[in-house]
């Protein structure tokens, strides 16, 4: 492994929404790295294209414009746009998670917890009941939903269940890069911060890099080390989560900051 | 054997329909369990009563071959016996019930209990040609998942099956693949049938009308049933041999008796069931000598399949 390379290399990346005559940019010229075991947050208002840019690295939308490069777990390295699709979906199975804001678009909500879990298992090849099944137990143990709740469908859990089995289900195959889009915002204040502390113990222990794209800030504190914030589509500050929070530079920055409610 | 019905095609299909369909049909034999669109027509029964078999069966069907229709094994249910008198009547070919004697098969829900041979076509009603459409009802998706041979979510029913169940509860249109490469629904036929179509030296062909898919396994070609390593695919089993016909290892239907809760179990297979019954009660209406002809292929039937006598 070659540490010395990062993970994801962004350069000039943007995407259009629309056809080439009428179209309107979700995210412009962003650029950024980020290596192993890092956590990066992108933070900006509704409709400033932190979801698009989330889309467009991990090929759920298509690149306009720019490069996104991927180092693979053997250490080469892939322009992310020439890769076929079937490319694309073996390194969704073993090597990305994506965390989606809502637990219904990332869970199979009338199958079992366990079959929400083991399904990454089998895909990648897994044919022991047994083991799928065992390994199952052990996620929801460690996302700490109880394990007699195994046979019970998605349905019947609570919000923050929900988004603890997306977790379970995305880390059973040992992703080495997760996007998260608001994985805490339709939760209440309380479960949020269960689940934050869930998300930083499991993201320190197993060394993931993640991109977590949220518009609450106190997330991104308690779980990135570096910050961008975007307006417009574009970057317009990037930096260490301490300096940006604490010593904004932008005024749009220092505005969002300052909006914080007290409690 | 008579001429067809005058003013139709043979077959009752005009020729280019025909030839559209046989193309849907190399295709499918030279991509084994892969499933072919083809424009389905209407033909004079409701689509859901075998439109896309009697369609494959109307462009193979020549004035030499010998038709066998069953439904549910049965030669003898109504849309066994409208299928058959329909291509006798449009085909003008010669019918028959006896599995051995024909040349083309087509089968609602069941393969003959006598195993097929060399030579001979079966041809499958298939009503739901999509073995992931209840678990991805998208169509664009599961055609995306066949080409990329992603089929961790065909596991993802059977590990739910063993969760509710403590074993595969999945007892008819059990998945299987095929070739090692396409993940393909059998049609209903019962788990019990599955074991059959793995190297067949029949060619089996399967069309689905309302769906418009043709898909195809050729013969001596590899259908494997999905199972986990630990609850490995199992066919159902019978406890007890036919009412009527004493033969054991064959697939049986319950059958009510009276309205006090009296029920019998008889071969689904009704060919297999008579013949066995005559060789019961003695080979002489058809004696010439111990094992004739048909009797013996009733007792070379599946491995336990042995007449009790």
């Amino acid at each position: 492994m070659n540490d010395a390379q990062p993970l994801l290399e962004v350069r000039g990346a943007g995407h259009a929404y629309g056809d080439h005559s009428a179209s309107r940019w979700g995210c412009r010229d962003v650029d950024f790295d980020l290596w192993p075991g890092e956590v990066i947050a992108v933070v900006g208002e509704s409709g400033s294209g932190k979801t698009t840019l989330l889309g467009a690295l991990s090929q759920r939308l298509s690149l306009t414009e720019g490069s996104v490069r991927y180092r693979l777990a053997d250490g080469t390295v892939v322009d992310l746009a020439e890769l076929s699709e079937a490319a694309v979906r073996r390194l969704w199975r073993t090597e990305w998670g994506f965390v989606h804001q809502d637990p219904a678009d990332g869970l199979r909500m009338h199958v079992s917890a366990g079959g929400n879990v083991g399904e990454p298992l089998m895909a990648i090849g897994w044919r022991h009941y047994g083991r799928v099944r065992a390994a199952a137990a052990e996620w929801l143990e460690r996302v700490e939903i109880p394990v007699d709740r195994i046979d019970d469908a998605p349905v019947t859990f609570s919000g923050g269940m929900r988004q603890r089995l997306q977790i379970a289900r995305n880390l059973v195959v040992s992703p080495r890069l997760v996007f998260m889009d608001e994985p805490t915002s339709g939760l209440d204040v309380s479960v949020q911060a269960r689940l934050l502390d869930l998300l930083r113990g499991l993201v320190a222990e197993l060394g993931l890099a993640v991109v977590i794209v949220t518009h609450d800030l106190a997330v991104a504190r308690l779980l990135s080390h570096r910050i961008m914030v975007m307006k417009e589509g574009r970057v317009i500050e990037t930096g260490l989560t301490d300096q940006v929070l604490d010593d904004p530079r932008e005024p749009y920055t220092q505005l969002l900051v300052s909006s914080i409610l007290p409690a | 054997m008579s001429a067809p019905l005058d003013g139709y095609n043979i077959g009752y299909l005009d020729e280019q329909t025909k030839r559209m369909i046989r193309r849907a049909l190399l295709k499918a034999v030279a991509i084994p369990g892969f499933q072919v669109p083809f424009a389905s027509r209407e033909v004079p029964m409701p689509r859901g009563w075998g439109t896309g078999g009697v369609q494959v069966t109307a462009s193979i069907i020549g004035q030499d071959d010998v038709l066998k229709v069953i439904d549910q094994g049965a030669d003898d249910t109504t849309n066994a016996v409208s299928i058959r008198s329909f291509f006798a009547a449009v085909a003008g070919v010669r019918t028959t019930t006896r599995t051995g004697e024909a040349t083309i098969i087509q089968t609602r829900h069941r393969i003959p209990e006598t195993p097929l041979a060399a030579g001979q076509t079966i041809v499958y009603q298939v009503p739901g040609p999509e073995p992931l459409r209840f678990l991805e009802p998208r169509e664009t998706e599961t055609r995306r998942l066949h080409a990329l041979a992603d089929y961790g979510l065909m596991y993802v029913k059977l590990y739910e099956d063993i969760a509710r169940y403590g074993h595969i509860a999945t007892t008819y249109d059990y998945p299987v693949m095929v070739n090692g490469r396409y993940l393909m629904a059998p049609s209903p036929i019962p788990s019990f049938d599955n074991p059959k179509m793995h190297r067949s030296p029949a060619l089996q062909l399967f069309g689905a009308g309302r769906e418009k898919r043709i898909y195809a396994v050729p013969p001596y070609t590899d259908v494997e049933s999905l199972g986990f390593e630990d609850h490995p695919f199992e066919p159902q089993r019978f406890d007890q041999p036919c009412a009527i016909c004493g033969s054991a290892g064959v697939y049986l239907d319950e059958v009510i008796t009276d309205d006090k809760g009296g029920s019998m179990f008889v071969c689904s297979d009704t060919d297999h069931c008579e013949r066995a019954a005559a060789a019961l009660a003695g080979t002489s209406a058809t004696g010439t000598g111990t094992g004739t002809g048909t009797d013996t292929d009733t007792d070379t039937d599946t491995d336990t399949g042995e007449v009790t006598a």
